[in-house]
């Protein structure tokens, strides 16, 4: 298993075997903001949530399984993950919002079920104007907390930035709403720009001190009229900076995996750009609005890449960019650098080759389920790098015919046979866990291991799957990961169906 | 400070209607009449900073100083020299324009350009003023060599804009240079006036000496009206 190309979302103690319970929790939580990203990116106030499916699927199990590791391993947040409370969770001394490194203890489990009730409520939000200056106000209310309680350097853009950050990993269904937070946080420089003066401007008077202040409705800051200052200039800086750096990561994604992060990522910056830019002013100057242009054109190609990754895989992908960069060197790019440095979302070294590298012809199973939008990725397996549909009855038929070869067949034959399997139906969790026996048979219980993770991220409701890592654990001589691995087996047959019920 | 290649600027200013090229034409395409005169609903006046990056530290640290679009009034375009491509929106801090310094005052593209407007090239550094691209327009000089720090600098050059930006105000069409003659002369600043000068044609082969250095004309993303 190649460890994946990013900083670990989360840490635990040190526990010998169990950093493969870490790997699982770990990229769950990454396939949820990607999930969160992708909707955003492309949603609308009323549609940029995940599909009720996925967040069905991966809701109580992602909670329970965090939960289980903060108890059992000292499971913590490592990066610097942003964070907003949602409202009923917020209480006196716990931070309400912020990156989940920066300030007091913010244990994934509570960022699980934040997120999660923060999009169970805008499937309940109307979904009107009125709701999105609604979610602005929240999202206002996050930004100044953090920048009261954490006390950055800078208020204005720290506060920008923050916004965007929350935005671009994906736990801001309605882009629009960070946007105008933004605009108007910026509007707001012109007559105040350290963290308490903006707070009690925005607050409508007085420094938020007690829970009710943060939490009550604000919205007297709808009145704020745009107007020019150092510190806003400062905020609409750090929000060009962001976003540009953010479609940076599309151009040196290392695979699939990594460019579905990043494409998800930059499009919710550009939209907080492309949408919270003219708030900031009257008209805007020449100079900012050719820099809009260029982000309405990125933007719209979010949409266009989508849509051909949905229908036709990464190939498609790959041939809309090229249409792109074909008709701007009709236009006078003759050598192609202004694609690559204006609008390519996608690294430019895969234009010019035939064939797409390996790793780059479609999602693995680290990010399948968010990927494919539905949260049942093992019902698809990709042909020619598009996901297509296969029967419950095809899948069957190739694990009974895999296991079946594999009985009785040498230890490399056993491989072969289960590499194969995985190669046809890299999305297919049963495939992964036979893989892992297969593996373990042959005496590699690393490599088993490394395989029965996958499956357990495809489907981390799978008692059995959790057994068998439990026993692979004990086996490598790690009995409290093991007892870690038994106890969510245990948890999750209990639990049975209502896991993934609605 | 964030800086945008001039290009993109007349790019924007002609866009009519968008599709998924966007708005990207031919550098030759974008010196049109047309789009031209559009610019100068945007713009009374210019003014092309003419400074080597690291061997004019007074203006060069001022411009890294990053207040440039603070101090030009917002119907002023002022455009300069940068030492990088700048396609997107790019940052300009005190690590920006040290890339040229291998390049001599002689060969920089900033000193080519300003030579090209005189028949008895004149001291530099210095501001080049201007009213518009599409006539053959006259050209305003004056000589910055006597700023000595960045402060020197600041000063000068926000007074400068500020006046030119009052000037061209107030001017009737085609008074700008005259009128900006006398209150130049009234504040004792040196100055120089050229003839009229093909600034189109000037200015189009100045992308083309930038970018030869894997440079770019720019001019500052203004965040504010």
């Amino acid at each position: 298993m190649t460890a994946p190309a990013r900083e670990p979302l989360v840490a635990i103690d040190a526990v010998p075997g169990a950093a493969s319970i870490a790997a699982v929790v770990d990229t769950l939580l990454a396939e949820v903001l990607l999930a969160g990203g992708l909707a955003a990116a492309g949603g609308t106030r009323t549609s940029g949530l995940p599909a009720q499916t996925y967040r069905r699927r991966r809701h109580r199990i992602t909670h329970l399984l965090t939960m289980v590791c903060e108890q059992d391993l000292g499971l913590r947040f490592a990066a610097g993950v942003p964070f907003l409370a949602c409202i009923p969770a917020v209480r006196e001394g716990v931070p309400m919002a912020g990156y989940a490194m920066s300030g007091a203890h913010y244990p994934p489990s509570q960022w699980v079920g934040d997120l999660f009730v923060r999009w169970i409520g805008a499937e309940e939000s109307p979904g009107d104007q009125d709701a999105t200056a609604a979610n602005a106000d929240r999202l206002l209310q996050g930004a100044l907390w953090y920048v009261v309680h954490e006390r950055p350097d800078d208020a204005v853009p720290a506060a920008v930035r923050y916004l965007v950050d929350l935005a671009a990993t994906g736990q801001v269904p309605d882009i629009e709403a960070a946007a105008i937070a933004i605009a108007y946080l910026i509007r707001a420089a012109a007559r105040a720009d350290t963290p308490d003066g903006l707070a009690a401007l925005i607050a409508g008077g007085r420094i938020p001190t007690t829970v009710a202040d943060w939490t009550r409705p604000w919205m007297t800051w709808t009145g704020l009229v745009p107007a020019a200052s150092p510190a806003g200039r400062r905020g609409v800086a750090a929000l060009i900076d962001r976003a540009q750096a953010a479609a940076t990561r599309t151009r040196t994604a290392g695979d699939a995996d990594a460019w579905l992060a990043a494409l998800a990522g930059a499009t919710c910056a550009h939209r907080c750009l492309w949408q919270g830019a003219p708030l900031t002013v009257e008209k805007m100057p020449l100079g900012l609005q050719a820099l809009h242009s260029q982000v309405e054109e990125m933007v719209a190609d979010h949409n266009a890449i989508m849509f051909a990754f949905a229908l036709a895989g990464m190939p498609q992908v790959v041939a809309y960019s090229r249409s792109v960069a074909r008709e701007l060197a009709a236009n006078g790019d003759r050598d192609g650098r202004r694609f690559a440095t204006e609008r390519a979302l996608i690294p430019p070294h895969l234009l010019t080759g035939t064939a797409l590298p390996r790793h780059w012809q479609q999602p693995t199973w680290r990010t399948v389920t968010a990927a494919l939008g539905h949260g049942r990725p093992g019902t698809r397996r990709p042909r020619d790098g598009a996901p297509v549909e296969v029967g419950p009855r095809e899948l069957t038929d190739a694990a009974t015919s895999a296991l079946t070869r594999i009985r009785g067949a040498a230890a490399a034959e056993q491989r072969r046979i289960s590499a194969e399997l995985i190669d046809d139906y890299p999305w297919f969790d049963l495939a992964h866990r036979i893989d892992g026996e297969v593996r373990a048979l042959s005496g590699d219980l690393p490599g088993a291991i490394d395989a029965v993770v996958a499956a357990l991220v495809l489907t981390p409701e799978a008692a059995d799957f959790w057994q068998l890592l439990a026993e692979l654990l004990n086996l490598a001589g790690h009995p409290r990961a093991a007892g870690t691995a038994m106890r969510m087996a245990q948890i999750v047959h209990q639990a049975g169906e209502q896991l993934t019920a609605g | 400070m964030h800086v945008l290649s001039f290009a993109l600027v007349l790019e924007e200013v002609g866009a009519v209607g968008k599709g998924s090229g966007g708005n990207i034409r031919d550098l030759d395409s974008l010196f049109d009449d047309e789009r031209l005169e559009r610019l100068r609903e945007h713009a009374r006046a210019f003014c092309f900073l003419a400074f080597h990056g690291t061997a004019d530290t007074a203006i060069a640290d001022y411009v890294r100083g990053g207040t440039l679009g603070d101090d030009t009034p917002a119907d002023l375009m002022v455009l300069f020299v940068l030492d990088q491509p700048a396609p997107v929106a790019t940052p300009v801090g005190d690590d920006s324009l040290r890339e040229w310094v291998t390049i001599d005052r002689g060969g920089h593209p900033a000193y080519r350009m300003v030579r090209e407007l005189f028949d008895d090239p004149p001291a530099l550094p210095g501001l080049v003023v201007f009213e518009e691209l599409t006539l053959g327009s006259e050209v305003a000089y004056l000589p910055l060599g006597h700023l000595r720090t960045r402060q020197d600098a600041l000063q000068e050059l926000r007074d400068l804009f500020a006046l030119i930006g009052e000037v061209s105000a107030a001017a009737k069409p085609g008074k700008f240079l005259d009128d900006l003659g006398v209150a130049l002369h009234q504040r004792g600043s040196d100055y120089t006036r050229t003839g009229r000068r093909p600034l189109r044609e000037w200015l189009r082969r100045g992308f083309t000496l930038a970018r030869e250095n894997s440079g770019e004309i720019v001019t500052m993303v203004n965040f504010f009206s």
